[in-house]
């Protein structure tokens, strides 16, 4: 243990250890000193008397020169065992007597002459004294003493003194002992009491009355502490029982305040709910009579009025869709669904879906999507679609002409987890543009770049906070990119997980017909000329771009008499100028340009550019914005065929109205209590040849399920008596004793979060939203008549 | 034997005598230098009465008496030297009448009467008489030089010395061949 984490006992112990042992140590010092000094000076005062003496006698001997009294005289010098040796020096400086100590080491010599003096050495004192007679210096007599004497004499008091101390540190410990143990006794206690204290926790412990000196008032102050800590503790023990009273009263009081608010919330969404459906079912209505009625023979003025109905009312369905769906972003009741889906489908069919608004504002609507994409991710497709085609529909409300293109590629900064995969969208427009200043003020919610410009262009300015809100959500961000007058650029990034699923696309029997093909790209756009080139060079194909129709045929005179002539021309239909038709004509006016495979690209395909292409030869004509899946289907039926066909392949030309897919003749209940919605559903149906019965309400359609088999229910979930949850409850649970399963589909005009779990959940196996989409009509349909076909054939060969 | 013979051994006796003196002579020059530093210190051995009030620095006086053995070695030794607060002083005697007023005599030792009238006439003057006859402290004198195989050295007549009320220091007594009389 060191000095310093040692008792203070053994401390003090030591301390008068030390002082002790150094007051003796100087004591000895100095004594020693000073009588080694004494000794020297007695020494040499005696040896000076001898020297004399010696000296007054042995003048008279050198005076006469005679040696031999001088040596007798000098040998009375034994009576003084310390006198070593003496010699005497005439006054020539000439050894004249000596006298040896008998028993004297051989070695030892003769001090030679030196001045008067004492010399002390180690061992010896030799001392010179002038010899006189009568005031005449007759010679010099030298006196050699030993002084080991005095060095047995300084061990003797060292060994004494040494003893001494011993015997003094050993005095000094009993004494100062007790005495100690008198000083620390009481602070060991105090020690200890602490220890107890703090490792206890008990302050109800107190120290012994000890005296009343320095240690006795620390004593006193301590326990005074422990009774003030003792006191404290109590009282902080009775406001700790207070404060807990109060917390409890507190967490009470937030519960209840807690309970009222969520049941407010409730009741908000429910209002919500309610308000949604309540406005949606009327809409609901007249969009569905407005299709029907539109799908009737009318005058132009009659179309007309209905046509401005049906685009009103499409805007009315929006502007209530952007409402709730702030609502729901506002009170956090959005939740992203997590489903595989293709991606680049998905793209390039929101992307279609806005070609009609473009087409009609004379604007090139352009989709890129980068090859390296995964097929198939994992996502919330609806909530993608609605951004892209919030940020397109907005592009294209804004720009006035030129082109609004979607991008979309890769973004390695998204990709932190092995599966997820990073997602950068660029939409891109040549509009108004947006001021620097206002750059920020857009995503925030009921803001437009200018009040001038709502007026101009309408909207509610909700779609730019919901799209910020769902690119966040989905894991991205968005930001703006843009120079007033310059056009526009909204990017945003966002996180998806890869999907397991892969592609279905005979991609490798495409990729091996349409390797090393030549393919030559006539567009005026550039990002389309850059995109076809893109794809093409992805497909392996060798692709060349130009920018008209002039260049083209120049670029095909150059190689006319090639090796390798173009087998491929993919033209646009639209170009200044010359436009696409001039090309096609061009070419097959001219013998010598071959007979090169031709495919139109059109905005917007109306009947008799059907008809021109036909009559011209072009082999095929796709409508913009280009899906690359189609594309590749059709050069891949083009180039398989070997030469092109006589009728042009029209890939996607499904102009309005749609004639309804002439699928398998469905028997479908319609479980639906508003009158309204029940004629559109029906109509709806009728049209596509399917018998319809209706229902008013759940129990009516359990009575219709117990009279009749159908292949499809389509249920509302609201609905008076009986709702269409419990309605398919119950037809789940007979289910479960006959092992049948009926094809359940929900109709619902809750776009609420939760809706589709819950119908689901229920049991069924579907979900539409009202007002109902001709286009997610069929897609259901034909998704469940093949379900239930499936299920025929099943049932029929088990009853085998 | 002709003249002329006894003439011729005589010169050669003469020449072979002087050449003997010749080297007896340097013998004596240094036992005579010995013997002037041994009068010296003869004297400052002594208590002699103390003088008189306003003669501290009276002369001691060194006599010779008869003839003078030292020839001049007596003043080259004892040149500048005093004895005491006393300057030596030195005087050649011929009758031993002069004597008064000198403090040490030598008498030399080929004179033998005059030794003896010397020794006579003093008496118990205290006068320190040296001499170098061989029975001189017999006769009475005081100090008595006498070789020991070479070597100058002396006997004491104490009783002679008491006589003359002259005290011989007992230092002087440890160095003597030999003493007379009682002494402590």
């Amino acid at each position: 243990m060191s000095f310093r984490n040692s008792s203070i006992q053994t401390k003090l112990a030591y301390l008068i250890l030390f002082a002790t042992l150094f007051a003796l140590l100087l004591a000895f010092v100095g004594f020693g000193v000073y009588e080694g000094s004494n000794f020297r000076k007695d020494t040499a005062r005696e040896l000076s008397t001898l020297a004399d003496t010696m000296g007054t006698n042995n003048a008279v001997s050198l005076a006469f020169d005679d040696k031999r009294t001088a040596n007798d005289l000098l040998s009375a010098l034994k009576a003084d065992p310390s006198i070593e040796t003496a010699c005497l020096f005439d006054s020539d400086g000439k050894l004249f007597a000596t006298y040896r100590r008998a028993g004297l080491a051989a070695g030892t010599r003769q001090p030679p002459l030196r001045p008067d003096g004492d010399y002390f050495q180690a061992k010896t004192l030799t001392l010179y004294r002038a010899v006189f007679l009568d005031k005449e210096k007759t010679g010099t007599i030298a006196l050699v003493y030993d002084l080991s004497g005095f060095r047995a004499k300084t061990i003797q008091y060292l060994k004494i003194a040494a003893i001494v101390l011993v015997l003094a540190s050993l005095i000094t410990y009993l004494i100062s002992a007790p005495l100690l143990r008198t000083i620390t006794a009481p602070l060991r206690q105090l020690a200890a009491v602490a220890t107890q204290i703090s490792r206890e926790e008990n302050y109800s412990l107190r120290v012994g009355v000890l005296g009343s000196d320095e240690i006795g008032r620390v004593v006193d102050s301590f326990n005074q502490m422990l009774e003030r800590v003792q006191q404290r503790d109590l009282a902080l023990l009775s406001v700790n029982d207070d404060l807990e009273l109060r917390v409890k009263q507190r967490t009470e009081e937030f519960e209840r305040a807690r309970d009222v608010a969520e049941k407010a919330s409730r009741a908000k969404s429910e209002f919500l709910a309610n308000m949604s459906h309540e406005i949606r079912t009327p809409l609901n209505g007249i969009i569905g009579m407005t299709e029907l009625a539109l799908d009737t023979s009318l005058t132009p003025e009659q179309r007309e009025f209905l046509q401005t109905v049906r685009f009103s009312s499409d805007a009315l369905l929006g502007v209530i869709n952007d409402i709730l769906d702030f609502s729901k972003i506002e009170a956090g009741k959005i939740d992203l669904e997590e489903a595989d889906f293709n991606l680049r489908d998905c793209l390039e069919s929101t992307v279609r879906a806005m070609a009609v608004r473009s087409n009609e504002k004379g604007l090139e609507l352009i989709c890129g999507v980068a090859a390296d994409l995964p097929e198939f991710v994992r996502g919330d497709s609806t909530r993608i679609r609605q951004v892209v085609t919030n940020l397109i529909g907005n592009a294209i409300k804004f720009t006035h002409r030129g082109e609004v293109a979607l991008t979309v590629e890769r973004d390695p900064a998204g990709e932190v987890q092995g599966d997820e995969c990073g997602l950068h969208f660029v939409v891109s427009d040549t509009g108004i543009g947006i001021p620097e200043d206002k750059k920020e003020m857009i995503f925030q919610p009921f803001s437009q770049a200018d009040t001038s410009t709502t007026r101009q262009y309408g909207g509610t300015g909700l779609g730019l906070t919901i799209t910020t809100r769902l690119v966040g959500m989905m894991g991205g961000r968005i930001w703006l990119e843009s120079e007033f007058g310059q056009g526009s650029q909204f990017h945003f990034t966002m996180r998806c997980r890869t999907s397991q699923m892969k592609s279905q696309a005979a991609g490798v029997g495409a990729s091996r017909l349409l390797r090393g093909v030549k393919v030559l790209v006539v567009d005026d756009n550039h990002t389309n000329r850059r995109i076809l080139e893109g794809i093409f060079s992805n497909w392996e194909m060798k692709p060349k771009s130009v920018e008209s129709v002039d260049a083209a045929l120049l670029e095909l005179s150059a190689v006319r008499h090639g090796s390798e002539p173009y087998e491929l021309i993919v033209t646009d239909m639209h170009m200044p100028g010359k436009d696409g038709f001039d090309l096609v004509a061009a070419i097959r006016k001219d013998p010598d340009f071959g007979n090169s495979t031709i495919m139109m690209l059109t905005s917007g395909v109306g009947h008799e550019d059907g008809e021109r292409c036909k009559s011209l030869g072009v082999a095929a004509f796709l409508s913009k914005p280009i899906r690359q899946s189609e594309l590749r289907e059709t050069l891949r039926r083009l180039l398989s065929a070997g030469s092109p066909s006589s009728a042009p392949v029209a890939a996607n030309a499904t102009p309005p109205p749609a004639p309804p897919k002439a699928g398998r003749q469905l028997h479908i209940l319609l479980a639906e209590d508003n009158p309204v919605n029940q004629k559109v559903a029906k109509r709806l149906l009728e049209k596509r040849h399917h018998t319809v019965v209706v229902a008013g309400n759940g129990l009516q359609a359990l009575d219709a399920l117990q009279k009749q088999t159908f292949d499809l229910v389509l249920m509302d979930v609201q609905m008076p008596e009986m709702d269409g949850m419990e309605a398919t409850a119950r037809i789940r649970l007979e289910e479960e004793t006959t092992g049948k399963h009926q094809t359940i589909i929900a109709l619902t005009a809750h776009a609420m979060k939760g809706d589709r779990e819950r119908c689901l959940e229920a049991g069924m196996d579907d979900y539409l939203t009202k007002p109902i989409r001709h286009e997610e009509l069929d897609a259901i349909l034909n998704k469940h008549s093949a379900d239930a076909a499936e299920d025929k054939a099943l049932s029929a060969g088990s009853g085998i | 034997m002709s003249v002329w013979a006894s003439l011729q051994f005589g010169i050669l006796a003469l020449i072979f005598l002087l050449f003997a003196a010749g080297r007896a002579s340097a013998q004596q020059t240094e036992e005579y230098r010995v013997k002037a530093a041994f009068l010296f210190h003869f004297a400052q051995l002594v208590d002699w009465p103390a003088p008189s009030p306003g003669e501290e620095n009276k002369p001691l006086t060194l006599c010779t008496l008869g003839q003078d053995p030292f020839g001049g070695d007596l003043e080259t030794t004892l040149q500048g030297k005093s004895i005491g607060t006393r300057p030596v002083q030195i005087r050649h005697l011929r009758q031993p009448q002069d004597v008064p007023g000198c403090q040490v005599v030598f008498v030399s030792g080929r004179d033998r009467k005059q030794m003896v009238s010397l020794l006579a006439s003093l008496k118990d003057d205290a006068v320190l008489t040296v001499g170098e006859s061989d029975d001189f402290v017999k006769q009475g004198g005081m100090i008595g030089f006498c070789m020991d195989s070479d070597k100058v050295r002396f006997d004491v007549n104490v009783d002679a010395a008491a006589r003359a009320k002259l005290k011989i220091s007992s230092r002087l007594l440890l160095l003597a061949k030999s003493v007379i009389g009682n002494h402590p």
